[in-house]
């Protein structure tokens, strides 16, 4: 199947096809900053920007109720709130639907001994996702190194190349992807004068992001190293704040909260962060991560470490460059990976 | 050997107008010599980072750290937030006005032995730059591949190519616009003091957060603090937020729900913003520090001026009288009236 073509400024006529069938949501710009809005006539769609939180949101959203009950002495009432709204998020970075196939490998794995989180299931079956390939990767992009691609189609519905003054949108053949098909005059088959040169977009870019990367962070290069300098170098000026954890689109960690008040009550989850304090304390006390050294050094081997010893040697970092970009005291993942793997390389 | 295939992220490092090369050098001779002569364990400043508005807080130790500190436009951080507690080795601070006065008060407040354990290596401030509003003007923070500032003005490189210049004046921080302080008060000032005679006289800025009904006004508190992640970076980047144990950090008794829910943010930024009323020297740095770009200190600044007007004391830089709410006692209000 051919990919379609239209003109850019129909773009918001093809949003308003998907409207009738779905709930959309598009990055738009406010006060400075990018994030997804629902989509409608007041609002003016930002594309290409990296969105300042990560499509995570409408996967594992900050805040999610999980249940609500009433009890009495002779009956409980539940309430699973399982989400179970449609809806497509248009302009998503490639490099996002990469994180919400790392998230799912970790959240609903298939092996049959292992439990599914739900919550996160039923919203990957109602989430639609359309990303905005990258022509120009920005300073803190680095996805061809973590085995992504700035046009790549993994966890995604369709994408949607920019040809200057038109856009190229290719379904990648997931069931739901044939209901994105633009309709009526819009749709319009691309020509082979249009593939060859979204071709050529995508191979500047990847080679903008090869030229820059030398960087190949990979399992085998990864030791655990627990004693290295580097931990306490980057714990001295790390503040223990949640951004990195918070926008990036591959830490999944919550905390589980209940409420119960006069016979009824609830639980509902939120995020968490390994950079805090409280998420390993122990009831009783004991906190086996006791200083930021060890918070610090625990995210990163996670994310370099111990993911990809689970996963098949997949990292659990998507190079979205967000944590890269925003870290106050700029921690940068990109050094502190080549750093382990050099220093791996010595230990041979 | 890491730093050799390093220097392909250090995309720009040192780019800064003559005036701040010079303060490097300053910086960088000083920090030499009171690391030789065996003064200080360490200078604590700043060292170019891998984006180019990134300057990271470093304790250098060794003559080859000390010889990558670097000073301009956007050493953003407050150095204050990252001194050991008192008892331990001597250190020394490169400090701007604000660092200073958040030393004066943790001096106050009995955290540092400003006297005989830290080395004050002052700086003269003419204002920090807002990356925030860099970023939004390059279109996107992951657009700006270089920053040069040149005199009054900045011009930004972009991923693209192109080159944006932008009046410098317009992009200093807001907190650095209000700055009553830009000099420390210490024995070593590394570069011209500017002239800042007019500055200590108390401002008050137009926030809407500034009129005393604001409370009432629960859009605007709503439009302000919507996105708002409680990712707790301000209260982690401020000097004077540094308690054992946050109220946002216990769970026997848990002060704060650290869901994103209204409710949730309103407690987190009102506790903390009692926490920190009359002891915040309004540095900013709770703002550079924000993923959001969320005006946080706008809250402090309205209890900050009902301080001085009741008390006089200016955080930072009245020096003889502890904070008054370290000694505040219901009956302090007629006691200074008598």
């Amino acid at each position: 199947m051919r990919p379609y073509i239209f003109n850019k400024s129909n773009l918001s006529a093809y949003l308003k096809q998907l409207d009738t069938v779905f709930e959309v949501w598009i990055p738009v710009t406010e006060n400075g900053i990018t994030t997804f809005n629902l989509f409608n006539k007041q609002n003016d769609i930002d594309l290409g920007k990296i969105p300042r939180t990560s499509v995570k949101s409408f996967f594992l959203p900050q805040h999610e109720l999980l249940m609500e009950y009433s009890a009495s002495p002779d009956s409980i009432q539940l309430d699973e709130c399982l989400p179970s709204k449609k809806r497509i998020i248009f302009g998503v970075k490639p490099c996002e639907g990469r994180a919400v196939k790392l998230n799912s490998q970790l959240l609903v794995p298939e092996t049959k001994y292992q439990k599914q989180d739900l919550y996160f299931k039923a919203n990957q079956q109602n989430t639609i996702l359309i990303a905005y390939g990258c022509n120009q990767p920005g300073v803190g992009c680095f996805c061809r190194s973590t085995g992504g691609d700035p046009f790549g189609k993994t966890g995604l519905d369709a994408i949607v190349t920019d040809l200057g003054d038109r856009l190229l949108l290719e379904t990648t053949g997931t069931e739901i992807s044939n209901q994105l098909i633009p309709k009526n005059d819009l749709n319009e088959e691309a020509t082979e004068s249009d593939l060859t040169a979204a071709e050529q977009i995508k191979k500047n870019a990847c080679k903008v992001l090869d030229e820059r990367s030398e960087i190949k962070v990979s399992k085998e290069n990864i030791h655990t190293v627990f004693d290295l300098e580097i931990w306490k170098e980057t714990a001295m000026r790390c503040l223990n704040c949640g951004i990195c954890t918070y926008l990036c689109p591959t830490c999944s960690c919550f905390d589980m909260m209940d409420y119960f008040e006069d016979g009824k009550g609830s639980q509902s989850r939120c995020w968490d962060s390994c950079m805090f304090s409280l998420f390993t304390q122990h009831s009783l006390g004991h906190n086996p991560r006791p200083s930021k050294k060890e918070r610090v050094r625990q995210r990163f081997l996670h994310k370099l470490r111990y993911y990809p010893e689970h996963h098949n040697g997949e990292i659990s970092c998507v190079g979205c460059g967000r944590c890269v970009l925003h870290c106050p005291v700029n921690i940068d993942i990109r050094e502190i990976a080549d750093r382990l793997s050099l220093n791996g390389g010595e230990r041979g | 050997m890491w730093q050799k295939s390093c220097d392909v992220w250090f995309v720009t490092t040192l780019l800064a107008a003559d005036n701040m090369k010079e303060i490097t050098q300053a910086i960088r001779e000083k920090a030499k010599l009171l690391l030789e002569e065996n003064k200080v364990k360490g200078v604590l400043g700043f060292t170019p980072g891998t984006l180019p508005m990134a300057r990271r807080p470093i304790l250098a130790t060794t003559l080859e750290q000390a010889e990558r500190l670097c000073w301009d436009e956007f050493c953003l951080m407050n150095l204050a937030n990252f001194i050991p507690p008192r008892g331990q080795e001597r250190i020394a601070v490169v400090a701007k006005g604000c660092d200073w006065r958040n030393l004066i008060v943790h001096d106050l407040e009995g955290r540092i032995d400003l006297e005989n354990e830290i080395e004050v290596l002052g700086i003269s401030c003419k204002g920090m730059l807002d990356t925030e509003k860099i970023n939004q003007s390059a279109n996107g923070a992951e657009r700006v591949v270089g920053v040069i500032c040149n005199g009054d003005e900045v011009q930004i490189k972009l991923v693209d190519g192109k080159e944006l210049i932008l009046e410098k004046d317009r992009l200093i921080r807001q907190a650095c616009r209000e700055c009553r302080q830009p000099t420390p008060d210490s024995s070593i000032i590394l570069n011209n003091s500017i002239n800042d005679s007019d500055k200590q006289k108390s401002i008050v800025s137009e926030h809407a957060f500034d009129s005393s009904d604001f409370l009432k006004n629960i859009d605007l508190l709503q439009s302000t603090f919507k996105e708002c992640l409680m990712c707790f970076a301000c209260r982690d980047a401020c000097p004077l937020c540094y308690c054992d144990s946050c109220f946002v950090d216990t769970e026997k008794s848990h002060w704060l729900s650290h869901s994103s829910t209204l409710e949730g943010l309103l407690d987190f930024h009102f506790l903390r913003a009692h926490h920190i009323a009359g002891r915040c020297t309004s540095c900013g740095t709770c703002e550079s520090a924000c993923p959001m770009n969320i005006p946080v200190r706008e809250l402090v600044k309205k209890l900050n001026h009902d301080v001085e007007e009741t008390t006089g004391y200016i955080p930072g830089i009245t020096k003889d009288m502890k904070p008054p709410k370290s000694i505040f006692k219901p009956s302090y209000h007629e006691h200074k009236n008598r």
